[in-house]
């Protein structure tokens, strides 16, 4: 063995930079105890965790699928989740609610500044919630002129997919902060 | 942590525990399972698990069909997992509100279930908000709960050490309103018995001219020396709170400066307490004066004429609400405008710093566009802002006097007809257009005061702030000889990411330890440990048999000497930064220093010797000269603990032989860390301690430890081959 090969297979270059699509054709995902099983080219894995390469730009497309005891490596990416049957990709989604919970606000209820805390009483797509972050720090940010996402002080976090859909009076209430 | 949550009487009910049941830990659970809000609240009992969506049972899971019991945390939530043997289960679901309490009860279930595993850790992190009402905390305590001081009441307390200059002002405004409305007075007077039938003689005219002028000067005078005090008094107050806000910060422990960005610490230190000063400058020193005047005004024009007064004062509402309208308006533009400047601002400032970066992938012409782009959404603001202040402003000065062309007009016709003298109308429309200009001023009063109680609350809230780490009462200075050692020690900055667990290890003094394990296994966190600058959750670390946190900080700080892989030198000389930790060393001591540092020599061929200016504007210095000064601070202040943390790992080959050598001066006799990606540099260490998986892999000399063909051997062959790399392709 040269000293280059020995490096490549300290390395693992191959693997490492390797990108291995997930589809239909060498994939199955099967469902196991509320998480997901999957078996891919022989392999075979009891709880897989799904995570999303580019959660703000592309939530639906390019999903990483890791084994769940070893997340630092990776089994293959999923480019397009809708290549499945309707009950693996039912399956898919559900993994991912269960990964990311980012609730969107729909309606901001009020915005108060006390103590140096602001605090956002807001109805979202899963219920209604109140959250404070500190003011004047990094816990607004902007994903774009439109969309914004706060952080709150436990470290929730909490969408407004589009500002000018909120009413002009929402929008006051919010306005400081953007 | 809060983990025992009192379950309401309906939810015990619901929940329906056997009578000899016992309730262990409880705690809310908002989410359900299909990651919406919800009701949820989770019971753990000596037997089973219970997760109650309001009043129904949802979950019931006995222990007796549970491995283990994992709190896994995601991207804003995570999930409690059983591991029942055959596979694993989802218990519960909820945000990180609640992932820290999630996670030191599943360590607590699982010392229970079983002696195979781990000791619990207790938690660190603290509640965020409040436990009763959802308030969020500041520093640790509700302020709402325990009924802490509005900020109102607390910028009354600051004021009062500055009582003196406070009633001083105070008696200077009602000078200068007194001054303003009896002027009036005296001008009618004149009017009346001088110019209006041109009757009176010069000779009687001139007392009054006289005292005209007097109060004209005293006017003067009383304002120029109140905005003088207001401004002084202003500045000091500022200063006072900049002092305490930034001692303070001082004694904060690193959670919470890591917490918080360091610019928003920055940000409260200058900004805020610029707001405190503004306020006092601003407002403050116009309140009374412009309150008095206004008032005083009022009275008397109703003293004069009640119906013409109430014709004056009959838009006083319409005027203040329209000020208020367009003060927000204004508020609001420019605001935009501020923040498009920023935008410009900061992307100039990221073009030029990485102007190689953009120049070798030839993206300038993208970056002019983009800049352009910026730079024409500004002016686009800047004149759409400039155009409405410019139709406005007038528009809102008319709408100002509106009031006193009524009374002009109404006035008028009364003097015409022989009902009012007409001195009593030139005064009368004096006193009227005296209340408007405060008027406008005042409108913007509100938000000149929420501004500054907001600039309050935050300096409070770094006030309040109780350091998580403090020295104990009963403190010890010791001066150290060197013996380490770490007993049973775990640790992790929040409770679902453990970074150590169970490290036990003893160090003698003077022995020389290099600590190896990939990176992020926690060997920075352990020298933070040792250093005290976060507390360990389980275990304790022992220096001469002491726990570090029996000792006093500083003393124990003063003992120890750190060398890092980027070393922040101060903004100064060279001497200032060696002498930082011991200023009053003298000039012989210096050079030691620098010469086992192998710093002297460059330092004496430096244009400005140890007087050369280094820091942000000063002279470069290469990586390794700014290594060698920070060793040779290091040795001046001739620490009995000495830390290096990846302190050659930046250099080239020949100024790391220079500065390892610096290194091994520096090291004699004293008890050493060093941690090293390189694991060539730790050759001469005495022992070496490999972390792997948040635990102490393996402990030995670098002989036992090759012997043993572990960890170390596998990192030790791993780079060998790696560095023969260039020379087998050569």
């Amino acid at each position: 063995m040269t000293p280059l090969e020995n490096v490549n297979d300290l390395l693992n270059v191959e693997q490492s930079i390797g990108v291995r699509r997930l589809s239909p054709r060498n994939a199955v995902f099967t469902p196991s105890g509320g998480f997901a099983a999957l078996d891919v080219e022989g392999e075979h894995y009891d709880r897989v965790v799904v995570c999303r390469a580019f959660p703000f730009t592309e939530p639906d497309r390019w999903l990483s699928v890791r084994p769940a005891d070893d997340v630092k490596h990776e089994i293959g990416l999923i480019e397009r989740p809708d290549e499945f049957d309707e009950a693996t990709r039912a399956l898919l989604d559900e993994q991912l609610a269960l990964r990311y919970f980012t609730p969107k606000i729909l309606r901001i209820r009020s915005a108060v500044d006390k103590h140096g805390f602001s605090t956002i009483d807001a109805d979202t797509d899963r219920g209604r919630c109140k959250f404070s972050f500190r003011g004047g720090s990094d816990a607004v940010t902007r994903l774009s002129e439109t969309r914004v996402i706060f952080t709150d002080l436990d470290g929730d976090r909490y969408e407004i997919p589009d500002v000018t859909k909120l009413t002009r009076r929402e929008q006051k209430k919010i306005d400081v902060y953007l | 942590m809060h983990l025992h949550f009192e379950p309401t009487p309906a939810q015990l009910s619901a929940a329906a525990l056997a009578k000899d049941e016992v309730l262990r830990y409880a705690s809310p659970c908002d989410l359900d399972q299909k990651g919406g809000y919800a009701d949820g609240f989770a019971l753990f009992t000596d037997r089973r698990f219970l997760l109650l969506i309001g009043e129904r049972i949802a979950v019931a899971f006995d222990w007796a069909d549970c491995l283990a019991l994992k709190c896994e945390v995601y991207v804003g939530c995570g999930a409690l997992v059983a591991d029942t043997g055959e596979g694993k289960r989802l218990l519960c679901r909820f945000s990180l509100r609640h992932a820290d309490r999630f996670c030191e009860i599943a360590g607590l279930v699982n010392e229970a279930l079983s002696p195979a595993h781990p000791p619990a850790v207790p938690s660190t992190a603290r509640e965020q908000y409040c436990v009763k009402c959802g308030a969020p905390l500041v520093g640790g305590t509700c302020a709402a709960c325990s009924g802490r001081r509005v900020s109102l009441e607390r910028f009354l307390d600051l004021c009062k050490p500055y009582i003196l200059p406070l009633t001083v002002i105070s008696a200077l405004m009602l000078a200068v309103s007194f001054c303003t409305l009896y002027n009036q007075q005296v001008v009618k007077v004149v009017l009346r018995d001088f110019l209006k039938d041109a009757t009176g003689e010069f000779a009687g005219l001139i007392p009054y001219l006289l005292l005209m002028a007097g109060l004209a000067a005293v006017n003067i005078a009383a304002a120029a020396l109140k905005k003088i005090l207001c401004v002084r008094l202003g500045a000091r107050m500022s200063m006072d709170l900049r002092q305490k806000v930034f001692d303070k910060l001082q004694t904060l422990s690193m959670s919470y400066i890591g917490r918080g960005k360091a610019g928003e610490l920055m940000n409260r230190v200058t900004f805020d307490t610029v707001a405190v000063r503004d306020f006092m400058d601003h407002c403050f020193g116009n309140l009374m004066s412009n309150l008095v005047t206004m008032v005083g005004a009022v009275v008397l024009m109703f003293v004069l004429n009640a119906k013409l007064a109430i014709l004056a004062v009959v838009f006083v509402p319409a005027v203040l609400l329209f000020s208020r309208v367009f003060n927000r308006k204004v508020f609001r533009l420019f605001r935009a405008q501020a923040h498009k400047n920023d935008k410009i601002k900061s992307r100039l400032q990221d073009v030029i710093s990485g102007i190689r970066v953009v120049k070798s992938f030839g993206r300038e012409s993208r970056e002019a566009e983009r800049f352009n782009e910026y730079s024409r959404e500004l002016a686009e603001t800047n004149s759409r802002n400039e155009a409405f202040w410019a139709i406005f402003f007038p528009l809102l000065t008319l709408a100002m006097g509106l009031g006193i062309h009524f009374v002009q007009y109404f006035g008028g016709v009364d003097v015409l007809n022989g009902v009012m003298p007409v001195e009593e109308l030139v005064q009368f429309t004096a006193y009227a257009s005296l209340i408007y200009a405060p008027l406008r001023w005042m409108a913007g009063l509100p938000r000149m005061i929420l501004r500054m109680l907001n600039a309050m609350d935050r300096i409070y809230g770094v006030l309040d702030e109780e350091p998580e780490i403090a020295d104990r009462p009963d403190a010890v200075r010791h001066e150290i000889a060197g013996d380490v050692v770490f007993d049973d020690v775990s640790f992790a900055y929040t409770s679902y990411e453990p970074v150590l667990q169970n490290v036990s290890f003893t160090v003698r003094r003077g022995e020389k330890i290099g600590l190896v394990g990939a990176s992020g296994v926690g060997k920075s966190s352990l020298i933070n440990l040792l250093m005290r600058l976060w507390d360990v959750n389980g275990g304790r670390i022992l220096i001469d048999g002491i726990d570090v946190r029996d000792y006093d900080a500083a003393d124990l700080h003063r003992q120890i000497g750190v060398v890092l892989q980027e070393n922040f030198l101060f903004s100064g000389t060279v001497l200032d930064n060696i002498r930082y930790a011991c200023p009053g060393a003298d000039m012989e001591q210096v050079i030691r220093a620098a010469k086992t540092a192998n710093a002297h020599d460059f330092i004496c061929l430096l244009p400005d010797g140890y007087n050369t200016y280094i820091g942000e504007k000063g002279h470069k210095l290469s990586g390794g000269e700014r290594q060698r000064i920070a060793i040779a601070r290091a040795v001046l202040s001739d620490p009995r603990l000495l830390i290096l943390d990846e302190a050659t790992s930046s250099l080239d080959t020949e100024s790391e032989e220079l500065v390892q050598q610096a290194m091994e001066r520096l090291t004699g006799g004293r008890t050493t860390f060093a941690i090293a990606h390189r694991l060539s540099t730790l050759r001469n260490a005495d022992r070496i301690v490999v972390l792997a998986d948040h635990r102490v892999a393996e402990i030995g000399t670098h002989e036992e430890l090759m012997k043993k063909k572990g960890v170390y051997y596998g990192l030790i062959t791993a780079q060998s081959k790696l560095h023969r790399l260039p020379k087998a392709q050569s």
